[in-house]
């Protein structure tokens, strides 16, 4: 544990790339929005701007795998330990940053949308639960730290492979789902399955994500060899 | 009473897509020893050193660590530093994050040291690792390794592209560290007459294979330069194998598995022939030259 916590401290310790750049990237990402709001006269203020976080989120872990950890082996972590203290990480993270969406929500709700009806973290649909709201936030965004986390894996450990043999496949299976589903017809119940989902089941959705990206991380970390 | 040793391994094999990296190596360290490892590139250094920091795993054979097994074995792997002559460092890393951080996974991590060897090595602070030139990381790496105080650090070419003042800071730095807190140091290095007066123990890996290995002094003191005309060279040496021999007009200057004994240097005398002893360095390069170990006079460990 002590060596796991030795890790997080490792990946934390860079205040500035991981609290202030993102909270920087996320306010200028709002301050655009409303600056377009104020110009643009148009009844459906709703944008995707918070999608920056997820995707800050997702290369800060994939980054802490690629470049973390032969570093912390070299200090003697271990492939568990570093786990460990990643998945610790992703927590911290998820809470931190999940916490501050959750506020900044708060206050759009109360300032009616900073004065102007725009709606940037936009999960309105979930306003029903305030807790469940900050525990969706907090939850997607770890889901959001382990797929990262887990790419930054696959990248670790098979390097070039990755691309050589990822990339094709990827385009391979994707494109062969599409194509079942089509064929299929299943596009309309994909769609209404996504429509369906509720503040509860779309956490839970994201719990699993997150799980499952972990297990597959840790399958594949477990015989990773620095290089 | 016997110690565990520092480190144990047997007939340790590592191949990579049918490539053998190494083949059949046994080696003992006992603690508190420093051990240079050498050889050429490719010999094998970097692969050994990766597996005995559980870096990597075996084809074949045991490694032990102060008596265990290091992969994923957090008890040992707490007292060991490996810094790698190309050594990654996290996103961003700072030459203040690795001080900062180096505490944390040692214990008796010594931050006075760290702090005295960043001005000593003149490093900037809050410049980024990754971006810091050659000789730099290279510093950072030694500063790591030295503060860690691990009861086993094992440096990968801790010298390479460090400028010659900071090359002999580092072995003056080595040895008072190792006096002040013996510990186990292995390193490997190209620059061997340079190393050799902080080693105690040297393995020579090549192809893979230990194709020397023993005390310093002892294998100094296995071999002899001779100068002098070529029938006394001859003469001295009889049947004893040559390691290298270079004319010189009607002089020869031969390395020879002849220890430099007293009698040795008196029958030498009497023929005009000047015996020396051999750098290490030239015993090194001369096993390396021999090629395989099976055909090497100078061999021995492994086989």
């Amino acid at each position: 544990m002590k060596r796991a916590l030795a890790v997080t401290r490792m990946h934390l310790i860079d205040h500035m790339t991981l609290w202030a750049l993102p909270t920087g990237i996320l306010f200028s990402a709002l301050a655009i929005n409303l600056a377009v709001w104020t110009v643009i006269d148009r009844g459906d203020r709703h944008t995707g701007g918070i999608a920056s976080i997820y995707c800050f989120v997702a290369v800060v872990a994939a980054l802490a795998v690629v470049r973390g950890l032969p570093f912390a082996m070299s200090l003697g972590s271990s492939r568990r330990a570093f786990t460990n203290g990643t998945v610790i990480t992703g927590a911290v993270i998820g809470a931190a940053f999940g916490t501050l969406c959750f506020a900044l929500q708060l206050i759009e709700h109360a300032s009616d949308g900073w004065g102007m009806g725009g709606n940037f973290f936009w999960f309105t649909w979930f306003g029903t639960s305030w807790a469940l709201s900050w525990l969706l936030f907090v939850v997607s965004l770890i889901a959001a730290f382990a797929v990262g986390g887990f790419f930054g894996s696959v990248v670790g450990r098979f390097q070039m492979w990755t691309v050589i043999i990822g990339a094709p496949a990827f385009i391979l299976v994707g494109g062969g789902l599409a194509v079942l589903v089509t064929w299929q017809g299943w596009w309309h119940d994909i769609w209404g399955w996504f429509a369906d989902l509720t503040p509860a089941t779309t956490t839970l959705w994201c719990a699993v994500l997150a799980l499952a990206c972990t297990a597959g991380s840790w399958a594949v970390l477990r015989r990773y060899r620095v290089s | 009473m016997t110690t565990t040793p520092a480190i144990e391994v047997t007939g340790l094999s590592r191949r990579f897509r049918g490539a053998v990296a190494l083949e059949d190596v046994d080696l003992v360290v006992e603690p508190d020893t420093i051990v240079g490892l050498m050889g050429r590139n490719g010999a094998g250094k970097t692969t050994l050193m990766a597996l005995l920091a559980g870096q990597d795993f075996p084809t074949s054979g045991t490694v032990r660590i102060f008596g265990e097994d290091p992969v994923e074995n957090d008890a040992v792997l707490a007292q060991l530093c490996f810094v790698r002559e190309a050594q990654q460092y996290p996103n961003n890393f700072r030459v203040s994050h690795v001080l900062g951080i180096g505490p944390q996974f040692y214990p008796e991590w010594d931050a006075e040291l760290a702090e005295r060897l960043v001005d000593t090595f003149r490093l900037p602070r809050r410049r980024q690792v990754q971006k810091l030139s050659r000789g730099m990381r290279a510093a950072v790496g030694v500063i790591t390794g030295l503060a860690s105080q691990a009861p086993l650090t094992v440096f990968d070419e801790p010298v390479l592209g460090l400028d010659a003042t900071s090359r002999q800071l580092f072995y003056d730095e080595l040895i008072k560290a190792y006096a002040e807190h013996p510990r186990t140091f292995l390193l490997s290095t190209h620059l061997i007459d340079e190393a050799a007066a902080a080693l105690e123990q040297v393995v020579v890996l090549d192809r893979g294979r230990v194709a020397m290995s023993g005390n310093v002094d002892e294998l100094r003191r296995r071999a002899s330069t001779l100068t002098g005309p070529v029938d006394s060279v001859h003469q001295l040496i009889g049947s004893a194998p040559v390691l290298h021999q270079e004319p010189l007009g009607g002089y020869v200057r031969a390395t020879v598995e002849l220890a430099p004994s007293p009698d040795l240097r008196s029958r030498a005398q009497a023929l005009g022939v000047d015996v020396a002893p051999v750098p290490l360095q030239a015993l090194v390069v001369r096993t390396g030259l021999l090629g395989a170990p099976e055909d090497n006079p100078a061999s021995e460990g492994a086989l």
